[in-house]
């Protein structure tokens, strides 16, 4: 069963999502730019996490995969989806501008790496010290960064409104991983371990 | 993982990891070890453990062990690693035995 699902990045939302088809009795087998497919399981059979590996080169990402498949989880690799398809498109053309935006968008394309492990009754967590959870959302608040600057940029230069607008949604995005990045760095400096 | 930043004290997952690798094991074993060891009060996700041997290796304190292209990648502690975990002990006996005196629990 193929489903055609779009995400505007907050990943937590999509987490929940995909741990509602596993209880409904639905596993992830496969993901493409903008389907996720699945066959039937066991209800609650699979749990479910995202990383964000945009910032890792190819090889580094395929890695790191590959070491969470030796741990015995199962990995899928996702586009993050801008949404309203605008965010991609950017990202496409920039890539023929140059080298270093050709690099971000073959990211991008695979920027997040969905991870399945068979469901255990605890939480599913990737990312357990503060520091690290910390480290995690200001990775991944640094594509919609770069995204809202370029349409405010945009707006800027063509003056219409338009962008501004896509520019905010994309702010926000930001905000929400800010707000996450600066929660788990407070509680890294107070809490020990 | 932020050792060596005030008075060299190691994070406790860094001092697990290390003591872990005494005996060769692989990512699985690293992360089933300190859940047992710690009774499941620590328990490591993948991330922040592909970060932390990340790390490690790049200090020169674990390797990689065995056939390094095969699957199920095994890492062994290095003897400046043991050193690290030499120098965290003695300064964890210092700290038990000041708490001790100060705290009147001499055995």
């Amino acid at each position: 069963m193929k489903k055609i699902r779009f995400y505007s990045g907050l990943i937590n939302l999509q987490i929940r999502w995909l741990d509602k088809m596993s209880d409904r009795g639905y596993r992830l087998v496969g993901t493409g730019k903008l389907w996720y497919e699945f066959e039937p399981c066991e209800p609650s059979a699979y749990r479910y996490a995202i990383d964000y590996v945009g910032d890792k080169s190819k090889t580094e990402a395929k890695e790191y995969a590959d070491f969470l498949e030796d741990i015995g989880y199962r990995t899928y690799f996702k586009n993050i989806n801008l949404n309203l398809d605008l965010g991609d498109l950017v990202w496409e053309k920039l890539a023929d501008k140059g080298d270093f935006f050709a690099d971000r968008a073959t990211a991008m394309d695979r920027a997040l790496l969905i991870v399945e492990k068979e469901n255990d009754g605890k939480p599913f967590e990737l990312h357990t010290t503060y520091e690290d959870r910390a480290l995690f959302y200001r990775k991944l608040m640094m594509p919609y960064l770069l995204l809202f600057l370029l349409f405010a940029a945009l707006g800027l230069f063509t003056k219409m409104c338009g962008w501004f607008a896509v520019a905010a949604v994309f702010l926000f995005v930001c905000i929400v991983y800010l707000i996450d990045h600066l929660k788990m760095k407070k509680l890294s400096s107070l809490v020990e371990g | 993982m932020r050792d060596n930043v005030k008075g060299g004290a190691l994070t406790e997952v860094t001092f697990f990891i290390l003591l872990s690798l005494y005996e060769p094991k692989h990512g699985y074993a690293i992360m089933q070890f300190i859940e047992e060891m710690t009774e499941g009060r620590l328990s490591l996700g993948a991330g922040t453990l592909y970060g932390a041997i990340n790390t490690l290796l790049e200090k020169g304190w674990i390797k990689p062990y065995g056939d390094v292209n095969g699957r199920q990648k095994k890492y062994v502690i290095t003897p400046d690693g043991k050193k690290a975990a030499k120098t965290e002990l003695a300064r964890l006996r210092k700290l038990v035995d000041f708490a001790s005196d100060t705290m009147g629990e001499r055995s």
